[in-house]
């Protein structure tokens, strides 16, 4: 016992400075100790104005992402005892502008995820009486990978396209995208296709493939979006022929939630 | 809404030098010059072939001296580089498996032995 841990934490405070810069903390070192609980022991015990996200502490919400030594990380799924005795340096997910000290503005991510409309789209919608849709097994397997994701940021914070350009939609909204398409239930894949087929849709990304890396869920994004460049080619083939798939639907009125159909 | 002033960190030109899965990707990326470079040359070649013996003869010799050598020996480390690399990401490009029972490592099998095959047509077309 008595051993200490350094973390090494970006702060930046948007009243008082213009660009970020990094302090140093020593804080007890426990071996069930998480990067979150060492961010949570400077804050109660060393220097209450430090600010971060977290919530559920349990790898579920998504809110605690931040850099670890340089690679995006869920503060509450990553142990210090995988870096003491080196000292372990804490920043804002990259990519994102920094609100305060680790607290990074993921609303551009937040914008594009609502872009690719993430929810089923159906022609008409059934009636309460004729029960949920039914699916089968198989028919799950094919997107329920991509339906893990958690909206956490890691990916985007991983991504050299995205931090290069960020017009481009992402990965884990492409990802989500590519979870309704292949969705048995969904009919509104053609009110995705443009945002699929725009220069900041599929065709940005160039397969680095670092989002599925540090992905905390195991969601696959590259996976996602590189298996819509195959839908988009598709796309593109039957426009030239005249048989594009068009929109059913106008507009989000047919609108249903997941949660509704049970 | 209090006093906002977000900070955009910078990308710098260097950003993939800091980690290995960068620096591999770059790696990959960049053996597209090779193959480019390589392209050209075959482009010259057949161009050579279409002008008459002589320019042919001489673009032959060429292939043979010592920097050309070396050239084509870079080159076909990346092309090898570029294909083991695509090898094992071309699973996540397909979509639809007839059974799941077909694993990752399964596909990338699938394009060793697509590659070997294709390889040993080539030779017996030349050779035979």
């Amino acid at each position: 016992m008595g051993d200490k841990i350094t973390l090494e934490i970006m702060r930046y405070d948007p009243e008082k400075d213009d660009k970020p810069r990094m302090q140093t903390f020593q804080v007890p070192y426990v071996y069930e100790m998480s990067v979150l609980d060492g961010l949570q022991y400077t804050k109660d015990h060393l220097d209450q104005t430090l600010t971060y996200r977290y919530s559920c502490k349990m790898a579920i919400c998504g809110s605690c992402g931040f850099m670890v030594n340089g690679v995006p990380k869920l503060g509450c799924k990553t142990f210090l005892r995988d870096y003491f005795p080196q000292p372990v340096r804490i920043e804002p997910l990259a990519n994102f502008p920094i609100e305060k000290d680790l607290v990074s503005d993921i609303s551009d991510f937040i914008k594009k995820l609502e872009a690719i409309k993430p929810y089923l789209i159906r022609e008409n919608k059934g009636s309460l009486k004729d029960g949920a849709y039914s699916q089968t097994p198989e028919q799950l397997a094919r997107y329920r990978q991509y339906s893990m994701c958690i909206n956490c940021g890691l990916c985007y914070a991983a991504c050299p396209q995205y931090g290069l350009k960020n017009e481009f939609v992402g990965p884990a909204a492409l990802a989500l995208m590519h979870r309704y398409n292949t969705d048995s239930r969904d009919q509104g894949r053609a009110e995705r296709i443009p945002v699929m087929n725009a220069e900041e849709g599929v065709w940005s990304c160039t397969f680095v493939g670092y989002c599925s890396e540090v992905c905390p869920k195991k969601v696959d994004p590259a996976a996602a979006i590189n298996q819509s460049k195959v839908l988009s080619s598709i796309d593109y083939g039957l426009h030239l022929v005249g048989k594009a798939e068009q929109p059913k639907t106008i507009d989000d009125r047919h609108r249903i939630s997941e949660r509704k159909e049970g | 809404m209090g006093y906002r002033k977000p900070y955009q960190r910078p990308m710098t030109a260097s950003w993939w030098q800091q980690n290995r899965y960068y620096q591999k990707y770059m790696l990959r990326e960049s053996s597209s010059i090779f193959v480019a470079i390589y392209s050209v040359n075959l482009m010259l070649g057949l161009f050579a072939l279409t002008k008459g013996p002589t320019e042919w003869h001489l673009w032959l010799s060429t292939q043979t001296n010592f920097f050309m050598m070396l050239l084509h020996t870079i080159i076909f480390g990346f092309v090898i580089y570029h294909a083991v690399t695509w090898f094992s990401l071309a699973p996540k490009t397909i979509p639809v498996r007839p059974s799941p029972k077909i694993t990752d490592k399964m596909l990338e099998l699938g394009h060793y032995v697509a590659w070997a095959v294709a390889t040993c047509a080539v030779f017996v077309l030349f050779f035979w």
